[in-house]
Protein backbone atom coordinates (compact mmCIF):
# COMPACT_ATOMS: atom_id res chain seq x y z
CA UNK A 1 0.00 0.00 0.00
CA UNK A 2 2.85 2.16 1.10
CA UNK A 3 5.02 1.29 -2.21
CA UNK A 4 2.01 1.98 -4.22
CA UNK A 5 1.33 5.53 -2.83
CA UNK A 6 5.15 6.32 -3.30
CA UNK A 7 5.04 5.13 -6.58
CA UNK A 8 1.86 6.98 -7.53
CA UNK A 9 2.97 10.46 -5.94
CA UNK A 10 6.76 9.73 -7.65
CA UNK A 11 4.74 9.43 -10.73
CA UNK A 12 2.53 12.82 -9.95
CA UNK A 13 5.46 14.70 -9.36
CA UNK A 14 7.24 13.93 -12.12
CA UNK A 15 4.49 14.66 -14.29
CA UNK A 16 3.92 18.34 -12.27
CA UNK A 17 7.98 18.18 -12.41
CA UNK A 18 7.89 18.00 -16.18
CA UNK A 19 5.28 21.18 -17.21
CA UNK A 20 6.73 23.14 -14.14
CA UNK A 21 10.36 21.64 -15.82
CA UNK A 22 9.25 23.12 -19.08
CA UNK A 23 8.02 26.60 -18.53
CA UNK A 24 10.96 27.68 -16.40
CA UNK A 25 13.85 26.09 -19.52
CA UNK A 26 11.43 28.46 -21.61
CA UNK A 27 11.87 31.07 -19.29
CA UNK A 28 15.49 30.87 -18.15
CA UNK A 29 16.32 30.15 -22.00
CA UNK A 30 14.72 33.28 -23.12
CA UNK A 31 16.29 35.62 -19.99
CA UNK A 32 19.79 34.35 -21.21
CA UNK A 33 19.60 34.53 -24.66
CA UNK A 34 21.63 37.06 -24.63
CA UNK A 35 24.43 34.52 -23.60
CA UNK A 36 24.14 32.85 -26.98
CA UNK A 37 21.97 30.34 -28.04
CA UNK A 38 23.76 27.22 -26.49
CA UNK A 39 24.51 29.22 -23.23
CA UNK A 40 21.06 30.61 -23.07
CA UNK A 41 19.53 26.80 -23.96
CA UNK A 42 22.07 25.36 -21.26
CA UNK A 43 21.00 27.73 -18.41
CA UNK A 44 17.38 27.09 -19.04
CA UNK A 45 17.72 23.19 -18.87
CA UNK A 46 19.57 23.48 -15.61
CA UNK A 47 16.82 24.99 -14.55
CA UNK A 48 14.05 23.00 -15.92
CA UNK A 49 15.66 19.42 -14.58
CA UNK A 50 15.83 20.89 -11.22
CA UNK A 51 12.66 21.60 -11.16
CA UNK A 52 11.87 17.80 -12.50
CA UNK A 53 14.12 16.31 -10.21
CA UNK A 54 12.35 18.05 -7.00
CA UNK A 55 8.95 17.44 -7.71
CA UNK A 56 9.54 13.65 -8.99
CA UNK A 57 11.66 13.31 -5.72
CA UNK A 58 9.18 14.68 -3.40
CA UNK A 59 6.15 14.21 -4.95
CA UNK A 60 4.81 11.32 -2.68
CA UNK A 61 5.44 13.80 0.61
CA UNK A 62 3.22 16.58 -1.29
CA UNK A 63 0.90 14.41 -2.10
CA UNK A 64 0.59 12.92 1.26
CA UNK A 65 0.25 16.92 2.34
CA UNK A 66 -2.40 17.60 -0.13
CA UNK A 67 -4.49 14.86 0.76
CA UNK A 68 -4.26 15.78 4.55
CA UNK A 69 -4.70 19.26 3.02
CA UNK A 70 -8.09 18.58 1.49
CA UNK A 71 -9.64 16.78 4.73
CA UNK A 72 -8.60 19.82 6.95
CA UNK A 73 -10.17 22.59 4.43
CA UNK A 74 -13.07 20.89 3.64
CA UNK A 75 -13.47 20.78 7.96
CA UNK A 76 -12.51 24.22 8.25
CA UNK A 77 -14.90 25.49 5.61
CA UNK A 78 -17.95 23.59 6.82
CA UNK A 79 -17.47 24.22 10.36
CA UNK A 80 -15.13 27.29 10.58
CA UNK A 81 -12.78 27.29 13.66
CA UNK A 82 -13.03 29.69 16.83
CA UNK A 83 -9.76 31.46 17.08
CA UNK A 84 -8.69 33.76 19.78
CA UNK A 85 -10.79 35.18 22.16
CA UNK B 1 5.09 59.11 -19.89
CA UNK B 2 8.63 59.75 -19.47
CA UNK B 3 10.76 61.74 -17.71
CA UNK B 4 11.63 65.05 -19.46
CA UNK B 5 14.61 67.13 -19.21
CA UNK B 6 16.05 66.40 -15.68
CA UNK B 7 19.36 67.98 -14.70
CA UNK B 8 18.13 68.73 -11.33
CA UNK B 9 16.18 67.21 -8.33
CA UNK B 10 15.30 68.29 -5.04
CA UNK B 11 14.71 65.06 -2.66
CA UNK B 12 12.57 65.59 0.53
CA UNK B 13 13.56 63.37 3.18
CA UNK B 14 17.31 61.94 4.39
CA UNK B 15 16.64 59.04 5.67
CA UNK B 16 17.56 55.70 4.42
CA UNK B 17 15.38 55.98 0.80
CA UNK B 18 16.80 59.73 0.10
CA UNK B 19 19.64 59.01 0.55
CA UNK B 20 20.04 55.84 -1.55
CA UNK B 21 18.29 58.09 -3.80
CA UNK B 22 20.63 60.74 -3.72
CA UNK B 23 23.17 58.69 -4.01
CA UNK B 24 22.03 56.69 -6.91
CA UNK B 25 21.00 59.82 -8.86
CA UNK B 26 24.23 61.98 -8.37
CA UNK B 27 26.33 58.41 -9.78
CA UNK B 28 24.11 58.56 -12.81
CA UNK B 29 25.42 62.69 -13.53
CA UNK B 30 22.59 64.60 -11.98
CA UNK B 31 22.56 67.19 -9.51
CA UNK B 32 20.92 66.51 -6.18
CA UNK B 33 19.84 68.25 -3.25
CA UNK B 34 18.75 66.54 -0.07
CA UNK B 35 15.96 68.82 2.19
CA UNK B 36 15.90 67.53 5.55
CA UNK B 37 13.97 69.54 8.23
CA UNK B 38 15.49 67.91 11.26
CA UNK B 39 19.51 68.66 12.30
CA UNK B 40 20.20 65.36 11.80
CA UNK B 41 20.28 62.32 8.46
CA UNK B 42 18.52 59.40 8.99
CA UNK B 43 14.98 59.75 9.32
CA UNK B 44 13.45 57.70 11.58
CA UNK B 45 16.90 56.63 12.49
CA UNK B 46 17.81 60.43 13.43
CA UNK B 47 16.40 59.74 16.91
CA UNK B 48 14.01 57.64 18.43
CA UNK B 49 12.68 56.06 21.47
CA UNK B 50 14.11 54.41 24.24
CA UNK B 51 15.94 51.14 23.16
CA UNK B 52 14.89 51.41 19.21
CA UNK B 53 17.05 49.33 17.06
CA UNK B 54 15.70 47.79 13.45
CA UNK B 55 13.72 44.88 13.93
CA UNK B 56 14.95 42.32 11.79
CA UNK B 57 18.75 40.18 11.40
CA UNK B 58 21.29 42.63 10.32
CA UNK B 59 21.78 41.37 6.60
CA UNK B 60 18.34 42.11 5.73
CA UNK B 61 18.44 45.55 6.89
CA UNK B 62 21.57 47.14 4.93
CA UNK B 63 22.26 49.19 2.08
CA UNK B 64 23.31 46.34 -0.61
CA UNK B 65 26.90 47.40 -2.11
CA UNK B 66 27.53 48.94 1.41
CA UNK B 67 26.91 46.24 4.10
CA UNK B 68 27.43 47.35 7.72
CA UNK B 69 30.71 46.27 9.23
CA UNK B 70 31.26 43.13 10.66
CA UNK B 71 31.31 44.21 14.16
CA UNK B 72 27.74 45.74 14.21
CA UNK B 73 25.57 43.95 16.58
CA UNK B 74 22.64 41.94 15.08
CA UNK B 75 19.33 43.41 15.28
CA UNK B 76 21.28 46.79 14.82
CA UNK B 77 20.47 49.32 17.57
CA UNK B 78 19.44 52.82 16.11
CA UNK B 79 21.98 54.83 17.63
CA UNK B 80 24.90 52.31 15.23
CA UNK B 81 22.34 52.46 12.26
CA UNK B 82 22.20 56.19 12.47
CA UNK B 83 26.17 56.26 12.24
CA UNK B 84 26.14 53.61 9.32
CA UNK B 85 24.07 56.30 7.30
CA UNK B 86 26.67 59.38 8.07
CA UNK B 87 29.09 56.71 7.17
CA UNK B 88 27.28 55.90 3.71
CA UNK B 89 26.65 59.65 3.23
CA UNK B 90 30.52 60.00 3.16
CA UNK B 91 31.48 57.30 1.37
CA UNK B 92 28.96 58.19 -1.56
CA UNK B 93 30.03 61.51 -1.73
CA UNK B 94 26.19 62.71 -0.85
CA UNK B 95 27.31 65.31 2.36
CA UNK B 96 27.53 67.77 -0.17
CA UNK B 97 24.08 67.75 -1.43
CA UNK B 98 22.60 67.36 2.00
CA UNK B 99 20.33 70.06 3.87
CA UNK B 100 20.13 69.34 7.54
CA UNK B 101 16.76 71.61 9.08
CA UNK B 102 15.72 72.53 5.79
CA UNK B 103 11.72 71.80 5.78
CA UNK B 104 9.51 71.87 2.73
CA UNK B 105 6.49 73.58 3.49
CA UNK B 106 5.26 73.70 -0.72
CA UNK B 107 5.58 72.58 -4.14
CA UNK B 108 4.16 74.54 -7.41
CA UNK B 109 4.07 73.27 -10.44
CA UNK B 110 6.83 74.90 -12.96
CA UNK B 111 5.50 74.84 -16.99
CA UNK B 112 5.03 71.02 -17.75
CA UNK B 113 7.59 69.61 -16.18
CA UNK B 114 9.38 70.71 -13.13
CA UNK B 115 8.55 71.96 -9.86
CA UNK B 116 9.01 75.00 -7.76
CA UNK B 117 10.31 74.03 -3.85
CA UNK B 118 9.57 76.25 -1.30
CA UNK B 119 11.92 75.98 1.80
CA UNK B 120 11.86 76.98 5.51
CA UNK B 121 15.10 77.61 7.00
CA UNK B 122 16.84 79.45 9.91
CA UNK B 123 13.41 81.47 9.85
CA UNK B 124 13.58 82.71 6.49
CA UNK B 125 11.40 81.26 3.37
CA UNK B 126 13.55 81.02 -0.09
CA UNK B 127 12.14 79.14 -3.20
CA UNK B 128 14.10 77.27 -5.44
CA UNK B 129 13.69 75.09 -8.90
CA UNK B 130 13.91 71.86 -9.47
CA UNK B 131 13.36 69.29 -13.14
CA UNK B 132 12.28 67.16 -10.91
CA UNK B 133 11.11 66.11 -7.02
CA UNK B 134 11.40 62.90 -5.33
CA UNK B 135 9.51 62.83 -1.91
CA UNK B 136 11.33 60.07 0.17
CA UNK B 137 9.65 61.40 3.76
CA UNK B 138 8.57 57.44 4.50
CA UNK B 139 5.49 56.27 5.86
CA UNK B 140 5.59 57.04 9.54
CA UNK B 141 7.94 59.45 10.33
CA UNK B 142 5.43 62.63 10.20
CA UNK B 143 2.93 63.10 12.60
CA UNK B 144 2.35 60.48 16.08
CA UNK B 145 -0.80 59.04 15.69
CA UNK B 146 -2.66 59.60 18.76
CA UNK B 147 -6.27 58.69 19.48
CA UNK B 148 -8.65 60.76 21.47
CA UNK B 149 -10.80 59.14 24.05
CA UNK B 150 -13.62 60.51 26.42
CA UNK B 151 -12.07 62.13 29.71
CA UNK B 152 -8.80 62.29 28.31
CA UNK B 153 -7.99 65.74 29.48
CA UNK B 154 -9.73 65.27 32.85
CA UNK B 155 -6.95 62.33 33.72
CA UNK B 156 -4.09 63.71 36.06
CA UNK B 157 -1.63 61.43 35.09
CA UNK B 158 0.70 61.70 31.71
CA UNK B 159 -0.54 60.73 27.98
CA UNK B 160 2.86 60.32 26.04
CA UNK B 161 3.36 58.85 22.49
CA UNK B 162 5.96 56.06 22.33
CA UNK B 163 8.55 58.51 19.71
CA UNK B 164 8.15 60.88 23.56
CA UNK B 165 9.71 58.36 25.21
CA UNK B 166 13.44 58.76 24.87
CA UNK B 167 14.58 57.32 27.90
CA UNK B 168 13.03 54.58 30.88
CA UNK B 169 13.14 57.69 33.60
CA UNK B 170 9.29 58.33 32.71
CA UNK B 171 8.49 54.63 33.63
CA UNK B 172 10.11 54.32 36.52
CA UNK B 173 7.96 52.63 39.88
CA UNK B 174 5.06 54.14 37.62
CA UNK B 175 1.99 51.90 36.85
CA UNK B 176 2.21 51.94 33.22
CA UNK B 177 -0.67 51.23 30.28
CA UNK B 178 0.72 50.98 27.33
CA UNK B 179 -1.85 51.34 23.98
CA UNK B 180 -1.04 49.20 21.30
CA UNK B 181 0.02 45.78 20.14
CA UNK B 182 2.64 46.75 17.40
CA UNK B 183 6.33 46.90 17.39
CA UNK B 184 6.43 49.92 19.32
CA UNK B 185 3.75 48.88 21.76
CA UNK B 186 5.42 45.97 22.85
CA UNK B 187 8.94 47.54 22.94
CA UNK B 188 7.31 50.19 25.06
CA UNK B 189 5.86 47.71 27.36
CA UNK B 190 8.97 45.54 27.46
CA UNK B 191 10.95 49.29 28.79
CA UNK B 192 7.99 49.75 31.39
CA UNK B 193 8.62 46.40 32.59
CA UNK B 194 11.97 46.64 33.42
CA UNK B 195 11.53 49.93 35.46
CA UNK B 196 7.83 50.24 36.42
CA UNK B 197 5.76 49.69 39.42
CA UNK B 198 2.85 47.73 37.04
CA UNK B 199 2.76 47.28 33.28
CA UNK B 200 -0.39 47.40 30.88
CA UNK B 201 -0.59 46.37 27.62
CA UNK B 202 -4.05 47.00 25.83
CA UNK B 203 -4.86 46.36 22.67
CA UNK B 204 -7.84 45.90 20.40
CA UNK B 205 -7.13 42.02 18.27
CA UNK B 206 -4.04 40.40 18.28
CA UNK B 207 -1.84 39.67 15.23
CA UNK B 208 0.90 37.08 14.22
CA UNK B 209 4.17 37.74 15.31
CA UNK B 210 6.86 36.84 13.89
CA UNK B 211 9.85 35.69 15.95
CA UNK B 212 13.42 36.22 15.37
CA UNK B 213 13.62 32.85 15.00
CA UNK B 214 11.60 30.19 13.86
CA UNK B 215 11.47 26.89 16.43
CA UNK B 216 14.00 28.92 18.35
CA UNK B 217 16.70 27.93 15.64
CA UNK B 218 16.08 28.96 12.37
CA UNK B 219 16.06 32.68 11.58
CA UNK B 220 13.20 33.98 10.16
CA UNK B 221 14.47 34.89 7.01
CA UNK B 222 14.37 31.42 6.15
CA UNK B 223 10.78 30.96 6.44
CA UNK B 224 9.67 33.96 5.09
CA UNK B 225 11.59 35.51 2.36
CA UNK B 226 12.42 32.46 0.11
CA UNK B 227 10.79 32.28 -3.36
CA UNK B 228 8.84 29.29 -1.92
CA UNK B 229 6.98 31.08 0.71
CA UNK B 230 6.54 33.69 -1.98
CA UNK B 231 4.28 31.22 -3.99
CA UNK B 232 2.51 30.22 -0.90
CA UNK B 233 1.38 33.57 -0.02
CA UNK B 234 -1.49 35.12 -1.39
CA UNK B 235 -0.95 35.36 -5.60
CA UNK B 236 0.49 38.56 -6.66
CA UNK B 237 -1.28 41.29 -8.73
CA UNK B 238 -0.23 39.43 -11.77
CA UNK B 239 0.47 35.59 -10.73
CA UNK B 240 2.27 33.28 -12.78
CA UNK B 241 1.26 29.86 -14.41
CA UNK B 242 2.77 28.25 -11.01
CA UNK B 243 1.56 30.35 -8.67
CA UNK B 244 -2.05 30.18 -10.23
CA UNK B 245 -1.77 26.60 -9.88
CA UNK B 246 -0.87 26.09 -6.48
CA UNK B 247 -3.61 28.49 -4.97
CA UNK B 248 -6.02 26.67 -7.19
CA UNK B 249 -6.26 22.46 -7.61
CA UNK B 250 -3.15 23.29 -4.83
CA UNK B 251 -4.90 24.96 -2.45
CA UNK B 252 -4.92 22.22 0.26
CA UNK B 253 -1.30 22.19 0.02
CA UNK B 254 -1.04 26.09 0.62
CA UNK B 255 -3.90 25.67 3.20
CA UNK B 256 -1.73 23.40 5.67
CA UNK B 257 1.47 24.83 5.05
CA UNK B 258 -0.17 28.06 6.93
CA UNK B 259 -1.90 26.01 9.45
CA UNK B 260 1.25 24.52 10.68
CA UNK B 261 3.12 27.58 10.57
CA UNK B 262 0.61 28.62 13.29
CA UNK B 263 0.94 25.91 14.88
CA UNK B 264 4.29 26.31 14.98
CA UNK B 265 4.05 29.53 15.97
CA UNK B 266 1.15 29.16 18.94
CA UNK B 267 3.72 26.29 20.73
CA UNK B 268 6.65 27.95 20.68
CA UNK B 269 5.12 31.87 21.43
CA UNK B 270 2.43 30.43 24.10
CA UNK B 271 -0.19 32.27 22.42
CA UNK B 272 -2.49 30.31 24.19
CA UNK B 273 -1.68 31.94 27.75
CA UNK B 274 -4.98 33.35 29.25
CA UNK B 275 -4.26 37.10 29.98
CA UNK B 276 -7.10 39.29 31.59
CA UNK B 277 -10.75 38.26 31.67
CA UNK B 278 -10.09 34.61 30.42
CA UNK B 279 -8.87 35.81 26.81
CA UNK B 280 -5.78 34.40 25.19
CA UNK B 281 -3.25 35.72 22.73
CA UNK B 282 -4.35 34.00 19.38
CA UNK B 283 -5.03 36.03 16.31
CA UNK B 284 -7.92 36.02 14.73
CA UNK B 285 -6.82 35.86 10.79
CA UNK B 286 -5.30 33.38 9.54
CA UNK B 287 -1.19 34.29 9.44
CA UNK B 288 -1.10 34.13 5.63
CA UNK B 289 -3.53 37.09 5.73
CA UNK B 290 -3.17 38.74 9.00
CA UNK B 291 0.97 38.97 8.16
CA UNK B 292 -0.23 41.78 5.87
CA UNK B 293 -1.87 43.68 8.07
CA UNK B 294 -0.44 47.13 10.00
CA UNK B 295 0.96 45.96 13.23
CA UNK B 296 2.80 42.93 11.60
CA UNK B 297 5.73 43.00 13.88
CA UNK B 298 8.83 40.92 14.95
CA UNK B 299 8.98 40.98 19.09
CA UNK B 300 12.14 41.51 21.05
CA UNK B 301 12.47 38.33 23.25
CA UNK B 302 11.13 37.77 26.14
CA UNK B 303 7.66 39.54 25.63
CA UNK B 304 5.61 36.93 25.98
CA UNK B 305 7.46 35.13 28.60
CA UNK B 306 6.91 38.60 30.23
CA UNK B 307 3.21 38.08 29.79
CA UNK B 308 2.92 34.78 31.01
CA UNK B 309 5.21 36.03 34.00
CA UNK B 310 2.50 38.43 34.92
CA UNK B 311 4.76 41.16 34.83
CA UNK B 312 3.01 42.50 31.72
CA UNK B 313 -0.66 42.35 32.07
CA UNK B 314 -2.17 41.91 28.59
CA UNK B 315 -5.78 43.42 27.69
CA UNK B 316 -7.57 41.78 24.81
CA UNK B 317 -10.06 45.24 24.44
CA UNK B 318 -10.66 49.07 24.20
CA UNK B 319 -10.05 51.88 25.56
CA UNK B 320 -13.64 52.88 26.56
CA UNK B 321 -12.51 56.00 28.71
CA UNK B 322 -10.30 58.03 31.23
CA UNK B 323 -10.84 58.93 34.05
CA UNK B 324 -9.09 61.23 36.84
CA UNK B 325 -6.53 58.38 37.90
CA UNK B 326 -7.03 55.75 35.28
CA UNK B 327 -8.60 53.79 32.16
CA UNK B 328 -11.67 51.89 31.97
CA UNK B 329 -11.86 49.76 29.42
CA UNK B 330 -14.69 47.86 27.23
CA UNK B 331 -14.59 44.58 29.09
CA UNK B 332 -15.24 46.30 32.40
CA UNK B 333 -11.49 46.40 33.95
CA UNK B 334 -10.73 49.70 35.22
CA UNK B 335 -6.88 50.18 35.51
CA UNK B 336 -5.58 52.64 38.18
CA UNK B 337 -2.48 54.13 36.07
CA UNK B 338 0.32 57.03 36.52
CA UNK B 339 0.92 57.18 32.91
CA UNK B 340 -0.78 56.03 29.50
CA UNK B 341 1.73 55.18 26.72
CA UNK B 342 0.32 55.40 23.05
CA UNK B 343 2.29 52.98 20.88
CA UNK B 344 -0.03 53.48 18.09
CA UNK B 345 2.42 54.42 15.68
CA UNK B 346 2.48 57.48 12.93
CA UNK B 347 0.82 59.02 10.59
CA UNK B 348 2.13 60.01 7.27
CA UNK B 349 1.38 63.76 6.26
CA UNK B 350 2.33 65.40 2.84
CA UNK B 351 0.74 69.23 3.58
CA UNK B 352 3.92 69.97 0.99
CA UNK B 353 2.03 69.07 -2.07
CA UNK B 354 -0.66 71.47 -3.53
CA UNK B 355 -4.02 70.65 -3.32
CA UNK B 356 -4.50 69.72 -6.95
CA UNK B 357 -1.64 67.33 -6.32
CA UNK B 358 -3.33 65.80 -3.37
CA UNK B 359 -6.61 65.23 -5.76
CA UNK B 360 -4.81 63.81 -7.98
CA UNK B 361 -3.54 61.28 -5.98
CA UNK B 362 -7.00 60.85 -4.45
CA UNK B 363 -6.09 59.47 -0.90
CA UNK B 364 -8.70 57.55 0.47
CA UNK B 365 -8.79 55.55 4.27
CA UNK B 366 -6.39 53.18 3.12
CA UNK B 367 -4.21 56.11 1.44
CA UNK B 368 -2.90 56.20 -2.14
CA UNK B 369 -1.96 53.86 -4.94
CA UNK B 370 1.47 54.59 -7.39
CA UNK B 371 2.48 52.85 -10.58
CA UNK B 372 4.94 50.53 -9.05
CA UNK B 373 4.41 52.12 -5.96
CA UNK B 374 6.10 55.44 -6.95
CA UNK B 375 4.64 57.42 -10.04
CA UNK B 376 1.55 59.36 -11.04
CA UNK B 377 0.81 59.48 -14.91
CA UNK B 378 -0.32 62.80 -14.13
CA UNK B 379 2.35 64.02 -11.42
CA UNK B 380 5.18 64.35 -14.03
CA UNK B 381 8.30 65.00 -12.84
CA UNK B 382 7.48 64.38 -9.26
CA UNK B 383 8.15 60.07 -7.74
CA UNK B 384 7.90 58.62 -4.27
CA UNK B 385 10.60 56.88 -3.10
CA UNK B 386 10.02 54.46 -0.20
CA UNK B 387 6.43 54.36 -0.36
CA UNK B 388 7.04 50.92 0.15
CA UNK B 389 6.50 48.51 3.01
CA UNK B 390 8.70 45.60 3.07
CA UNK B 391 10.64 43.54 5.42
CA UNK B 392 13.57 44.48 3.60
CA UNK B 393 13.39 48.58 3.30
CA UNK B 394 17.02 49.24 2.69
CA UNK B 395 17.23 46.96 -0.21
CA UNK B 396 13.68 47.77 -1.50
CA UNK B 397 14.19 51.42 -1.48
CA UNK B 398 17.68 51.15 -2.98
CA UNK B 399 15.71 49.00 -5.68
CA UNK B 400 13.26 51.78 -6.24
CA UNK B 401 16.43 54.51 -6.44
CA UNK B 402 18.12 52.36 -9.37
CA UNK B 403 14.68 52.12 -10.99
CA UNK B 404 14.18 55.84 -10.88
CA UNK B 405 17.78 56.66 -12.34
CA UNK B 406 17.11 53.71 -15.16
CA UNK B 407 13.35 55.10 -15.83
CA UNK B 408 15.11 58.95 -15.83
CA UNK B 409 18.04 57.68 -18.48
CA UNK B 410 15.26 56.28 -20.94
CA UNK B 411 15.91 52.42 -20.45
CA UNK B 412 12.49 52.01 -18.58
CA UNK B 413 9.77 51.95 -21.56
CA UNK B 414 7.57 53.77 -19.05
CA UNK B 415 3.55 52.85 -20.19
CA UNK B 416 1.19 55.49 -21.06
CA UNK B 417 -0.93 57.07 -18.91
CA UNK B 418 -4.00 55.52 -19.44
CA UNK B 419 -2.11 51.82 -19.19
CA UNK B 420 -0.47 53.57 -16.15
CA UNK B 421 -3.72 54.28 -14.88
CA UNK B 422 -5.04 50.70 -15.35
CA UNK B 423 -2.12 49.35 -13.81
CA UNK B 424 -2.87 51.69 -10.67
CA UNK B 425 -6.39 50.48 -10.59
CA UNK B 426 -5.35 46.53 -10.79
CA UNK B 427 -3.52 47.31 -7.88
CA UNK B 428 -5.69 48.86 -5.90
CA UNK B 429 -8.44 46.60 -6.71
CA UNK B 430 -5.95 43.44 -5.94
CA UNK B 431 -5.30 44.71 -2.73
CA UNK B 432 -8.30 45.63 -1.63
CA UNK B 433 -9.98 42.21 -2.56
CA UNK B 434 -7.83 40.45 0.11
CA UNK B 435 -5.31 42.96 2.25
CA UNK B 436 -6.95 43.82 5.76
CA UNK B 437 -6.78 47.24 6.24
CA UNK B 438 -4.94 49.95 7.30
CA UNK B 439 -3.95 53.59 6.85
CA UNK B 440 -1.31 52.36 4.46
CA UNK B 441 -2.60 49.40 2.57
CA UNK B 442 -1.60 51.29 -0.27
CA UNK B 443 1.71 50.77 0.42
CA UNK B 444 1.87 47.67 2.02
CA UNK B 445 4.31 44.68 0.66
CA UNK B 446 5.90 42.86 2.96
CA UNK B 447 6.53 39.42 2.01
CA UNK B 448 5.32 40.54 -1.37
CA UNK B 449 8.96 42.62 -1.54
CA UNK B 450 10.34 39.46 -3.60
CA UNK B 451 8.04 40.12 -6.55
CA UNK B 452 8.04 43.91 -6.23
CA UNK B 453 11.54 43.38 -6.74
CA UNK B 454 11.27 41.24 -9.62
CA UNK B 455 9.38 43.50 -11.46
CA UNK B 456 11.61 46.45 -11.17
CA UNK B 457 14.39 44.43 -12.40
CA UNK B 458 12.48 43.20 -14.93
CA UNK B 459 11.17 46.42 -16.25
CA UNK B 460 15.07 47.90 -16.42
CA UNK B 461 15.85 44.60 -17.64
CA UNK B 462 17.82 42.81 -15.06
CA UNK B 463 17.46 39.32 -14.66
CA UNK B 464 15.61 38.91 -11.32
CA UNK B 465 16.70 35.40 -10.59
CA UNK B 466 20.00 36.59 -8.25
CA UNK B 467 21.10 33.35 -6.90
CA UNK B 468 24.30 32.02 -8.07
CA UNK B 469 26.25 29.35 -8.52
CA UNK B 470 25.89 25.28 -9.29
CA UNK B 471 23.54 25.29 -6.85
CA UNK B 472 21.40 28.86 -7.86
CA UNK B 473 17.82 26.60 -8.83
CA UNK B 474 17.77 24.96 -5.60
CA UNK B 475 18.85 28.19 -3.54
CA UNK B 476 16.14 30.23 -5.43
CA UNK B 477 13.54 27.95 -4.11
CA UNK B 478 14.84 27.68 -0.66
CA UNK B 479 17.35 30.28 0.12
CA UNK B 480 16.34 33.42 1.44
CA UNK B 481 16.44 37.28 -0.53
CA UNK B 482 18.46 39.34 0.62
CA UNK B 483 20.18 43.23 -0.04
CA UNK B 484 23.67 40.68 -0.78
CA UNK B 485 21.92 39.26 -3.43
CA UNK B 486 21.03 42.80 -5.81
CA UNK B 487 24.61 43.87 -4.66
CA UNK B 488 25.43 44.50 -8.41
CA UNK B 489 22.01 46.08 -9.50
CA UNK B 490 22.23 48.66 -6.71
CA UNK B 491 26.12 49.46 -7.63
CA UNK B 492 24.82 49.76 -11.57
CA UNK B 493 27.13 47.49 -12.67
CA UNK B 494 25.37 44.62 -13.50
CA UNK B 495 25.03 45.23 -17.33
CA UNK B 496 28.81 44.46 -17.95
CA UNK B 497 28.57 41.05 -16.22
CA UNK B 498 25.00 39.96 -16.76
CA UNK B 499 23.82 42.34 -19.80
CA UNK B 500 20.53 43.72 -20.34
CA UNK B 501 17.96 41.39 -21.04
CA UNK B 502 14.81 43.09 -23.29
CA UNK B 503 11.86 43.63 -21.06
CA UNK B 504 9.05 40.82 -21.50
CA UNK B 505 6.39 42.21 -19.30
CA UNK B 506 6.05 38.23 -17.93
CA UNK B 507 4.92 38.09 -14.69
CA UNK B 508 6.96 36.61 -11.82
Amino acid sequence: MMTAFLWAGGALGAILGLIHGFYLFRRQAARNAHRGAILGTAIGLYYGVWAFALWALFGAYLLGFWILGCAGYAISRLRPARRGA
Amino acid sequence: MEFRNVESVAIIGAGVAGLATAKTLLASGLSCTIFERAERLGGVWADGYSNFGVQVQKELYEFPDWPLPDDTPNFTPGPIFQKYLEAYVDRFGVRPCLRLGAKIVGLRRRGDTGWTVEIEQNGGRTQEEFDLVAIATGLYSETPNMPEFPGQREFQGDVLHISQLKTRAPLENQRVAVIGYGKSATDAAMEAAAVAKETHLVFRDVHWPVPRNLAGILPFKWGMLSRMTGALIPPYVRPDPVARGLHGIGKPLVWIFWRLVELLLYVQLGLGTKIANGKNLVPSKPVDIDCFGESTMSPRPGLYKLIRQGRITAHRTEIANFTHDGIVLRDGDTLTVDRVVFGTGWKSDFGFLPDEAVEVLGAEDDGFYLYRHMLHPDLPNLVFVGRAATFASVLTYSLQARWLAEAIAGRIALPGRVAMLAEISRLKDWKRAWMPFSAARGARLLLHMLHYHDELLRDFGANPLRKRGILAPLKELLVPYQPSDYRSIVAGDWESTEGRVAATGEAN
